[in-house]
């Protein structure tokens, strides 16, 4: 028997977007969206290539969001929607998944967006000679079958649930396959998707301009004309640039970047809460951090309120573990407690002498700064002297990685699915497990978790997971950040998602 | 003088040679192989060990760069290892931006200079807020300025754009009018070197016989200024000119990075940032070549104007 997931989640779309309309229906909201007008974006932008295959930089999926359609999306939950996939199955060994697709729909050079050019972009990423960062992410397929026009077939290598996720992002994204035949390598200076904007030219360095699609799939959609993407040199500037006008959208703003324009009454702040995982990290296996008494004392002995308070004017969310609240894995565990007499008590109990020194690395970046000097602050009043060392920030997730520092600070974003995060930080063989972490139990709830599609039974799975790292403590969790987007009043429609990526394609301005 | 020319010209190349064996080898060891860049931060090492074997990064880096100087003797820079653009596609499009930004910074700065240290009248008056300028533009860095200016001209008084770039077929009030604060931010700095290299010198050729020479014959003050002590005077800014080109490179990435501009320092920053050394390696040799060039044209200007001075 085949489950219908994709309509499943299609209904359960409707009923949360129902509640969440109810929830923030004020007047302005609920206006109809108006069609026409130019959204300016003011983004700092590291933007190398518009193929969606070859992407790896951040500020290109704002973008790629906009030029292609990916085969499924994703809720501000997390939760996974149809896009170009109308709807999915799941064969009950979860190794084959059926994807139907939406029929009619073309790519922006005219030719049509089938099972074909679909079996090409997987096949295309999981070629070796690609060099496509996505094939990782891909691995799992075996092989994609054409079964008809419209409907395709991935065999896997095993049940793998997090694929789904992975086909929202940019492992999802559909190029046409002609574009890349006539453009060869120049195809990421001319991107051709199914997606409600055109692109319409790039000024590396400087802007980038996407026409309204005439021909979308989605009837009525989208309603702005153009979006233009300009680059600024930092969030200073694009606050400048939006009280002027000149600009209608900046994101990535800090808590403190904002009083410029916090009692402006031509924009509005879009706060989202549940951001980037602040979080301290060490070797979980090597001499002094082996010790569990001394990670809890530092666990306890954080006051992660006043972190929120000086660093994110109280605006972050104090976190329990690595996964933030709003998402549908979340888990409802207390986060560590404050008590620096406890940590006290922990320290005399791990045998750590009042006075011993403890190398934290200071990562040169302002909020990584302020953040590690709060850190001291607190730590050196429970009875450690921590010592502060300095290193280069570009330079510091590589020795981290290379095992070459113990001691830091570490910032993660969320990812569309559990096993996204924790399964390169926390299995024994995560591909970003720099602590040294190794959990039998760990690794075997996360190796099955893999294996279920039904998202409830996989919770429980996740569940445990993190009770288990909550013990441990490979990581210290302290806050999720705090982010704002700041626009024009007249600009409608945005909705964060906590992969921190503005989408623009449904937004529409009030002329 | 035409020999002289041909030898400094020669003398470029094994310069051009040392320097981006220099860039590379330094690049490479500082910023490491470009595969981690270019595959995102959670690839794994099997991964980027394999892109390494692809591109073939992980051969000694002499062998490295006698393969690029080889393929860019023959002029193929090769692609841009994160934008898939040849070098010449992301490059070309670049210079003219920045050499316009240079060209009228440097105009305004000796312009300025001139102006303000020279005509009796803007001497007289203008004397200590042409100090403070001078000041503000040597101890104020470009992209502290540069933020300034946008605050006040763009944000506060409406006047100019704040930032962005428009091209000149799009109409000259529009390109002009956003290359206004550029300009200005770089020539702050040149404008306060020069005035002070430039002001000693026109002070000492007052004193000199000359001048007195020509006031007892009668000419204005203005005059004798312009058409008498200035050309004296100029001599230095001229040599200083061409020894600031190299500066100002570093002067116009910053500026670039400020203002948004698609100019030849915001995309070295950009392959700096990506680890993209065909992109990197071109830029050096074209800054190296332009800055040597400049210096070249410099001192022959110098001669051209001092006779006493030949090139030999």
């Amino acid at each position: 028997m085949l489950e219908k997931i994709g309509r499943g989640l299609a209904l359960g779309a409707i009923c949360c977007a129902m509640a969440l309309g109810s929830l923030s229906a004020s007047a302005e909201e609920s206006a109809t969206p108006k069609k026409g007008g130019t959204l300016t974006v003011g983004t700092q932008s590291d933007a190398q290539t518009l193929d969606p295959i070859a992407s790896v930089q951040w500020s290109e999926r704002q973008i790629l969001f906009l030029v292609f359609d990916s085969l499924v999306t994703l809720a501000p939950d997390f939760s996974i929607h149809p896009l170009l996939a109308e709807s999915w199955d799941v064969s009950p060994d979860g190794k084959r998944i059926t994807l139907h697709l939406r029929k009619g729909v073309k790519f922006h050079d005219g030719t049509d967006f089938d099972a074909d050019a679909v079996k090409w972009n997987f096949d295309h990423r999981l070629d070796p000679a690609t060099g496509s960062a996505q094939r990782k992410q891909l691995a799992v397929i075996d092989s994609v079958e054409v079964v008809d026009k419209s409907t395709v077939t991935l065999n896997l290598k095993e049940a793998f649930p997090p694929l789904m996720a992975a086909l929202a992002d940019r492992a999802g994204l559909m190029e046409s396959p002609a574009a890349a035949q006539k453009y060869g390598k120049d195809i990421g200076s001319h991107p051709v998707g199914t997606g409600p904007f055109v692109f319409k030219e790039w000024v590396r360095g400087n802007h980038v301009t996407v026409d309204r699609n005439e021909q979308y799939w989605q009837e009525g959609h989208p309603y702005l004309d153009h979006v233009v993407f300009t680059d600024i040199a930092n969030t200073t500037v694009g606050l400048q640039r939006l009280v002027t006008g000149e600009i209608d959208f900046v994101a990535e703003l800090q808590p403190r970047d904002i009083q410029l324009v916090q009692d402006n009454p031509d924009i509005k702040l879009d706060p989202i809460k549940n951001g980037q995982w602040y979080s301290l990290q060490w070797h979980w296996n090597e001499p002094p951090f082996n010790n569990a008494k001394l990670r809890q004392a530092i666990a306890y002995a954080i006051d992660r309120n006043r972190i929120n308070a000086i660093l994110w004017n109280g605006q972050a969310t104090i976190a329990n573990g690595p996964s933030a609240p709003g998402l549908w894995w979340s888990p409802s565990d207390k986060p560590y407690e404050y008590n620096p007499e406890k940590a006290k008590q922990l320290l005399a109990e791990a045998g750590i002498k009042p006075g011993t020194k403890i190398t934290l690395s200071d990562p040169s970046n302002n909020i990584l700064r302020q953040y590690d000097q709060l850190v001291k602050e607190q730590l050196d009043a429970i009875g450690l002297d921590v010592q502060l060392q300095p290193v280069d920030y570009d330079q510091y997730y590589q020795l981290t990685l290379d095992r070459k520092i113990n001691f830091v600070p570490m910032t993660w974003t969320q990812r569309a699915d559990p096993d996204g995060l924790l399964h390169i930080l926390f299995h024994s063989k995560g591909t970003a497990n720099s602590t040294g972490y190794s959990n039998p139990e760990v690794d075997k709830l996360l190796d099955q978790a893999r294996l279920i599609s039904d998202t409830a039974k996989r919770k429980e799975l996740y569940d445990q997971v993190h009770k288990i790292l909550a013990e441990d403590l490979p990581y210290v969790s302290i806050v999720f950040s705090a982010e704002y987007a700041a626009m024009g009043k007249g600009v409608q429609g945005f909705t964060w998602i906590p992969d921190l990526i503005p989408r623009f394609r449904d937004m529409w301005k009030d002329q | 003088m035409l020999s002289h020319i041909t030898r400094r010209i020669l003398l470029m190349i094994p310069n051009v040679i040392a320097m981006t064996f220099l860039l590379f080898a330094t690049v490479s060891s500082f910023l490491g192989s470009p595969a981690a860049a270019m595959l995102g931060q959670e690839a794994s090492l099997e991964e980027i060990a394999a892109l390494n074997k692809q591109y073939g990064f992980d051969r000694p880096i002499i062998v490295q760069y006698l393969d690029w100087i080889a393929h860019a003797l023959r002029g193929d820079f090769g692609r841009s290892y994160t934008s898939q653009q040849s070098v010449a596609d992301a490059l070309l499009p670049t210079i003219p931006v920045t050499l316009e930004l240079s060209l009228w910074a440097i105009l305004l700065a000796v312009v300025a200079t001139v102006l303000f240290n020279s005509v009796p009248f803007a001497r007289r008056v203008v004397q200590p807020i042409t100090t403070t300028l001078a000041v503000i533009g040597i101890t104020i860095p470009n992209f502290m300025l540069g933020i300034c200016l946008i605050f006040i001209f763009a944000v506060k008084l409406r006047w100019l754009p704040t930032t962005g770039w428009v091209p000149w077929s799009a109409g000259v009030g529009a390109h002009l009018s956003h290359i206004i604060l550029p300009v200005v931010t770089l020539a702050a700095n040149y404008f306060g070197s020069f005035t002070l290299v430039y002001r000693e010198e026109y002070k000492a050729a007052y004193r000199r016989l000359f001048i007195k020479v020509a006031r007892a014959k009668g000419l204005s003050e203005t005059r004798v200024s312009l058409v008498h002590a200035l050309p004296n005077a100029i001599l230095p800014v001229v040599t200083y000119v061409g020894l600031s080109l190299g500066p100002l490179v570093g002067g116009a990435v910053v500026t670039e990075m400020v203002f948004s501009m698609p100019g030849v320092g915001r995309l070295f920053v950009g392959a700096i940032g990506a680890h993209d050394f065909p992109v990197m390696l071109a830029i050096g040799i074209l800054v190296i070549f332009g800055v040597m060039v400049a210096n070249l044209v410099s001192d022959i200007v110098y001669t051209s104007i001092n006779r006493q001075v030949s090139l030999g």
